[in-house]
């Protein structure tokens, strides 16, 4: 009995766990059917979200490219026509300087010139003026040349003439005394040469030599 | 002894103390048993005044065979040498035997003396001689006679006004 009663009991507790179950996996079913179904309208609504934020931005992109566009046109028309501007300002300049070079080139010039002259005639004067000075210096130098130094240098080579002539004269002698003794010396015979030794030692007997 | 002639053996200062030396060579000699006189001389005179010396030796009557007296004669004749006095003189020209001998001759017949000669050529004496004896010296050279009679010839004579 008791273990009808206890498979009874089981029985029941597993009918009712089945049915839990059945009813648990029904309710789980329906979830999932909501789910589903959210999932559906969420992905519908993305899609729209997705779709008109992809149209925007096409749009938007359309509008900046198109802006970008103009800015560009813009900026070109501009940029040509600063080009412009800044050209005929620049030629404009060029022109200007050009003439201002000119003539401040002109004007250094002329001051250029005018310098020189003055500075060729201060030379020219001062030139002038030396060149009398080293005249009458030169002058005066010959001057004193002609007075002072001349006749000494004349003195003095007289002098060195006299003293080179004295020179030459003694070498003359020299030379000719030193040629006549050798010849003179090789002229005289042995014999000649004992005949004098004789009278020489008979002259120093009578001078006392010997004695 | 005093009058003993070296003529023939030294005429010169440089003669006399070769002989002299060569004497002393002798000398060194004479008392050894081997001693030869004739050998001795030959070696060192030569043979023409090895036969002078040995007439020499006759004419003092000196015995080579007696050692003593022949060392004694072998001295005193070196004494001589070295002693002779000395005439220095200058020649003009290089003198050879011949001109020694004559001088020699000369003061042997003059003065009837030996003296040696020191021999000195000075070729600008020209000819003659320039002597110098004990202190004294005359010059008896041409040379103070023709410098003058060239320095006459060369000098330019005044013009006579």
């Amino acid at each position: 009995m008791n273990n009808l009663l206890l498979q009874a009991i089981t029985v029941v507790a597993n009918l009712e766990i089945f049915i839990f179950v059945l009813y648990y996996i029904w309710r789980l079913r329906q979830k999932e059917k909501e789910l589903e179904k959210k999932e559906g309208k969420i992905d519908f609504t993305y899609h729209q979200i997705v779709d008109n934020a992809l149209t925007r931005e096409r749009k938007i992109l359309e509008d900046a490219t198109q802006e970008a566009d103009q800015i560009i046109v813009n900026a070109e028309y501009v940029n040509q026509e600063s080009k412009d501007e800044v050209d005929a300002a620049l030629h404009k300049m060029m022109t200007d300087i050009q003439k201002e070079t000119l003539a401040t080139a002109q004007k250094f010039i002329g001051s250029y010139q005018e310098s020189l002259k003055d500075i060729s005639h201060q030379s020219i004067n001062d030139f002038q003026s030396v060149s009398k000075q080293m005249q009458d210096d030169l002058k005066a130098q010959i001057k004193m040349f002609h007075e002072n130094l001349l006749p000494n240098l004349q003195k003095e080579v007289d002098e060195y003439k006299k003293t080179k002539m004295q020179q030459v004269d003694t070498s003359v002698t020299q030379i000719i005394q030193k040629v006549s003794q050798e010849v003179f010396n090789q002229t005289i015979s042995l014999e000649e040469h004992h005949k004098l030794l004789a009278d020489s030692l008979d002259k120093a007997k009578k001078e006392g030599i010997f004695d | 002894m005093e009058d003993i002639d070296l003529t023939p053996f030294c005429k010169t200062k440089a003669e006399a103390m070769d002989f002299s030396a060569r004497l002393s060579t002798i000398v060194s000699h004479i008392f050894q048993t081997s001693f030869d006189l004739e050998h001795e001389l030959s070696q060192e005179l030569g043979i023409q005044k090895k036969d002078l010396f040995l007439f020499l030796l006759r004419d003092k009557n000196i015995n080579p065979s007696a050692q003593s007296d022949l060392k004694d004669f072998l001295s005193k004749l070196q004494e001589i040498a070295l002693n002779m006095p000395v005439l220095s003189i200058s020649l003009a020209f290089e003198p050879k035997e011949d001109t020694l001998t004559f001088l020699s001759e000369w003061f042997l017949t003059n003065l009837h003396k030996q003296v040696l000669f020191d021999i000195v050529v000075d070729s600008n004496l020209i000819a003659g001689a320039a002597v110098s004896y004990q202190g004294k010296f005359l010059d008896f050279s041409i040379k103070p006679i023709f410098t003058r009679i060239l320095e006459e010839s060369l000098s330019p004579t005044p013009v006579a006004k």
